[in-house]
Formats: C-alpha cells, sequence, structure tokens
C-alpha cells in the first residue's frame, strides 16, 4: 500500500512541478515546502487528490507542513488517515 | 473629504467606541484568539510612538517593518503614522536576497524587526543601536538615512515588481490613501457593526481598504496570517466563526476558498459584502460563489497599486450561467478622472494617484503624463468601452503578468533566471489552468542539456524571488524563437502552448 501511495504522489508531483518528465532528483525526503519546491496551490491540490484517491479527508489542521513536506512524511500521513 | 487625518479618525473611533474590539487574532491552531479593544490598541500606539519618538523618529522618516500579520504589527503601523512617519512593509516571508534590496531602496531611518526576522547581515545584528522593545516583541534599530525625500506627507511606501529587475517603491500620501478610503466610505455602506477580514498582507494595497475603512467606522477587523492564506479550510471555517460581513480578496484567494476550502458548505449569512482586485476573475469561478451566496453583493475593483482602486463594478445578481467573458472593471470613481488614449491605456488622474516611485526619476517620467495641466498615471492596461459605458479589461501594453494578484514583471524573473551560468538564454510568459489560476511559465536554453534541472534551477529562483515569482513550469528548449530584429520574440511562446 505504501508503494501505491508513494507512486500517486511521485507521478502528481513529476507532472505538477517537473514538467511531466520523470527525474531522479526528487527523491522521498526531498523537502517540498520549506525549499520552496512546492508552492501552496500545488500543494492544496495535491492534497485534494490524495482525499480523492484514498478516500481520506484532510482536517484543516492537518494540511500544513509536517504532513506534506516529503514524500515519506504524506505516505505515513495517509496510512494513519486509512488505518 | 474629511479634515482629519487616518491616525485622527482612528483615534476618534477609540474615543467614541473605546471598548468596542479593534483586532482579532486567530491562529490556525488553536482555538483561543488574540483580541484587542479600541481603547487598548490606541493606548499601546501611543506608547509605541512617543517610544520612538523619543528616539529620535522624526517627520518625514521611513519606518521599514519585517513582520508576520500579527497585532502588534498594526501598532508599528500605526504608531509610524502617529510620528507622520511612513511605513515600509516589508512581508516575513521574503527571501534574505529580496528583503536586502529593498532595504537599500528605501533607505529607512528605522527598522523594526519581529525576533523571528532578522534580515540576514542586518544592522540589526551588528550595530548596537539596535534594541529589543517592551512594548511590542519586536527589535528595533536607528540607521542613518537620508532626509530629504522628493514627497511629503507620505504614509507609507509599498514595493512592486520592476521591469529592470529591481522593486519600486510606491510613494502614498496621506492624501492618497484618504481619497480611497473616503470613497470606500461612500460607496459602501460600512458601519462600526460590521466585522472586516484582512487577508491580504500589509505589503499588498488592499491591506488600506481593510484596515482603514474599518478603523475609521470603528469596525473590527479580522487578521489572517499567511497559516490561513494556505490552508483554506481553516480560513472559511474561521470567516464563518468570526461572522465575516466584509471580505475583500483576489480572485485567486476567493477560488482557493471555494475549491480547496470547501466554503459553500459554511454558514456565511454574515458576509453582505465581497470586494475582490488585483486580476481578471473568470466569470465561471466567479459564478461558484454567487450560486452558493446568492446573498452576497460581489464588485469588481480595478487599479494598479499606483492608483488604488480607480474603477468599480457591481457584479449584477441576476446573471448568465453561460457567461465566459470576465465581468467589466466598471466606471471610473466619481472622485478620479479617467482617459482612453489612442493606444486604448487608461490614464488617471486625481487624488488617489501615488505622489511617484521612490527615487525613480526616470521611471516617473515613464509612469505619468500631463494632458491639460493634469497629471495622469499611465496604468499600462488596455480597456474598451461596452455599450453600458462601463470599461472592459483588454490586455497589457508592456509584458507585465498578474498571479494572485501581485504583479510580476517577467524581465525581473528572467534577470535572475540569467544568472545561473548555466542558462544561455531565458523568457517567462504566464498561462492560465483549466480551474483559473495563473501560472508562470519559463523557457530555457540551458548551455548543457545535463544542467535541465528543476530543482537546481528552482532553489535558485527561491533564494532570490518571493514565492509567487518562482516560474511553476519549465520548458527546455534548444533555442528560443526570435523577431527580425533578433529580440525572443514572446508572443511565439505565449502561444506555443
Amino acid at each position: 500500500m505504501a508503494n501505491d501511495i508513494s507512486a500517486t504522489i511521485r507521478a502528481f508531483l513529476i507532472e505538477n512541478i517537473f514538467g511531466g518528465k520523470e527525474t531522479a532528483e526528487l527523491k522521498n525526503d526531498t523537502k517540498l515546502i520549506s525549499t520552496r519546491m512546492m508552492d501552496s496551490i500545488i500543494a492544496l491540490k495535491l492534497v485534494s487528490h490524495l482525499e480523492e484517491k484514498f478516500g481520506i479527508e484532510f482536517e484543516a489542521h492537518e494540511v500544513d507542513q509536517d504532513n506534506l513536506e516529503t514524500i515519506d512524511a504524506m505516505v505515513k500521513f495517509v496510512q494513519s488517515k486509512m488505518k | 473629504m474629511s479634515a482629519a487625518s487616518l491616525i485622527e479618525r482612528f483615534r476618534n473611533s477609540a474615543r467614541h467606541s473605546p471598548d468596542a474590539v479593534a483586532l482579532v487574532f486567530p491562529a490556525t491552531k488553536n482555538p483561543a484568539e488574540e483580541k484587542i479593544t479600541y481603547s487598548v490598541l490606541a493606548e499601546r500606539v501611543a506608547q509605541l510612538a512617543s517610544h520612538l519618538s523619543s528616539k529620535g523618529l522624526k517627520e518625514g522618516h521611513r519606518v521599514a517593518f519585517i513582520f508576520p500579520k500579527s497585532i502588534d504589527a498594526v501598532i508599528v503601523m500605526l504608531a509610524t503614522l502617529s510620528c507622520k512617519a511612513t511605513y515600509v512593509p516589508i512581508d516575513a516571508e521574503l527571501p534574505a536576497d529580496r528583503v536586502k534590496l529593498i532595504l537599500r531602496e528605501a533607505d529607512p531611518h528605522c527598522l523594526i524587526n519581529h525576533p523571528d526576522h532578522f534580515p540576514s547581515e542586518s544592522p540589526c545584528q551588528q550595530d548596537q543601536m539596535s534594541s529589543k522593545l517592551d512594548l511590542i516583541n519586536a527589535c528595533v534599530t536607528f540607521l542613518p538615512a537620508e532626509d530629504e525625500s522628493n514627497y511629503k506627507d507620505l504614509d507609507a511606501i509599498l514595493y512592486t515588481s520592476g521591469s529592470t529587475g529591481t522593486p519600486k517603491g510606491v510613494c502614498l500620501s496621506e492624501k492618497n490613501i484618504s481619497a480611497f478610503v473616503d470613497w470606500a466610505l461612500e460607496t459602501f455602506d460600512v458601519s462600526n457593526t460590521d466585522i472586516f477580514s484582512s487577508i491580504a498582507p500589509f505589503n499588498f494595497d488592499l491591506s488600506l481598504f481593510d484596515l482603514y475603512v474599518a478603523f475609521c467606522v470603528g469596525a473590527t477587523i479580522v487578521l489572517y496570517d499567511s497559516s490561513f492564506t494556505r490552508n483554506p479550510k481553516s480560513l472559511a471555517a474561521s470567516i464563518a466563526k468570526n461572522k465575516i460581513s466584509v471580505l475583500y480578496a483576489t480572485p485567486s484567494q476567493l477560488n482557493v476558498l471555494y475549491h480547496f476550502g470547501k466554503i459553500s458548505s459554511e454558514d456565511l449569512s454574515s458576509l453582505w459584502l465581497v470586494l475582490f482586485a488585483g486580476e481578471v476573475y473568470p466569470a465561471q469561478q466567479l459564478h461558484l460563489w454567487m450560486k452558493a451566496f446568492p446573498h452576497i453583493s460581489f464588485w469588481n475593483l480595478y487599479g494598479p497599486t499606483e492608483t488604488n482602486v480607480c474603477t468599480c463594478f457591481p457584479v449584477p445578481k441576476t446573471f448568465d450561467e453561460t457567461r465566459i467573458d470576465p465581468y467589466p472593471i466598471g466606471k471610473v470613481c466619481k472622485h478620479l478622472e479617467g482617459r482612453i488614449s489612442s493606444e486604448g491605456e487608461l490614464l488617471i488622474a486625481g487624488d488617489n494617484v501615488m505622489e511617484g516611485y521612490r527615487d525613480h526619476e526616470e521611471k516617473n517620467d515613464v509612469a505619468f503624463m500631463e494632458i491639460e495641466g493634469k497629471k495622469y498615471y499611465r496604468t499600462g492596461d488596455r480597456v474598451e468601452e461596452d455599450v453600458n459605458g462601463d470599461l472592459v479589461y483588454a490586455g497589457r501594453l508592456d509584458r507585465m503578468i498578474k498571479k494572485r494578484g501581485y504583479r510580476i514583471e517577467p524581465a525581473e524573473v528572467e534577470a535572475t533566471l540569467s544568472d545561473l551560468e548555466s542558462v544561455v538564454e531565458c523568457a517567462v510568459t504566464s498561462e492560465k489552468t483549466p480551474d483559473g489560476f495563473t501560472q508562470l511559465v519559463a523557457f530555457l536554453v540551458m548551455n548543457d542539456p545535463e544542467q535541465e534541472s528543476v530543482m537546481t534551477i528552482k532553489h535558485f529562483c527561491a533564494e532570490k524571488l518571493p514565492l509567487y515569482m518562482i516560474p511553476d513550469r519549465f520548458v527546455f528548449l534548444k533555442e528560443l524563437p526570435k523577431t527580425s530584429s533578433g529580440k525572443i520574440d514572446v508572443s511565439v511562446l505565449a502561444k506555443s502552448d
């Protein structure tokens, strides 16, 4: 399951940040928010995408840097919501 | 026009209703809210003003402040106005290089910054004159600065993107801001029972409405910091909970609230007035709000920072759902004068119009045009008049881009990209996504295909540019299209996607 979630997030980021071109630069621990790689609207679109895809809902306070900073953090968060 | 100054009108409201709540400052992670009444706010403003003047702050001095949105930030602005000084708001989230650039340009006599937001290589760290304030959580530094100024009675200098690669300081006098506030008070039936939101940052001209219109009538303002603007679910819930009645935001922010904040499921029965400005609002996106909240009056306000709002259009409550064209920007506000040049450019004269750019005689020469003894500001926007006599926005004369209400001179982004050694040439354009957001697209020619790293380029931009100026999409090309005279043909690039 973790692989599924990770692949979904990765595909979204490649499409929306890297112009659809797969890149080895994007790693599971690459910081996305503090480094300004991902702006707020892309982050919000990603949240909606994950909510739809995995049938979960982010509470208002959960849409924050801690849960969205890296692919790893997002996978962990989505998994915790699916339990 | 009211004879009293903005700060006097604030004090009048404090005298009139000392116990009314002036500011509310909610937090996304904490249900408790900070609140301050008019009397306490007025007292704290007076204390800070008296402290600053005892330390040497004088009429006409410039006070730069680097602060996240907070009650303290408002105290700094009002205390500055109390001293008849000029405030220069600097966004606390700007990269260090940008802050340095603005500080160098603004040449402040006094720098007040939140302890978490020391500008790097700040005078604060080296200068013994820097001291911690007790009155607010801030550090204050007095600096040697040029006293001479081309303009008098300035209240604020707001920095916007400049085409030569450096931000431009728009100098707004007491007369400019008062004229705008008086127009707003005449146009919108707001009162002390209203609750205003303050969503735009203080370096943005929308904040002049939020703060001074509310203070003049003695209304409450709810301050939303960037943690809310990034988290639309919290913002939507707080707008409902705080019974916001007057809201002024960019179309992007409204769009975010609708699409990501699920605002249509909130009870917004208190909200009666929504004003939007800063960019074109696609009609289909605006209709989503209008359908969800038919009781709200929506107004399209238009005007660059240099003129503040200079045209306005009340959106009719009955509307054609199939409409695609954006609504008009409306008629020129009645206290201003508008003209359309032979090129179709909208020209604006009147008390709203800025005194000029700070220390930029040559930019002023281009920005203004004298017609029949009157000084008109050239908006750079092309307009057409429709059958009802309303003005319709028809595009830019130059390449300026509006993204989320922010102005972006593509040349400024291109100048930054060109600083990267691996970039041979580049051009920046914009595109609209299907859900109504504007994106920046950078077209790049690299000297080695190995260097085509979005990550490296984005990191580089992030160190130099504000977040909204970092390109959203990168397109690597072997060469850029050229015009017959050898210049990069941006129009071909804009069409190529």
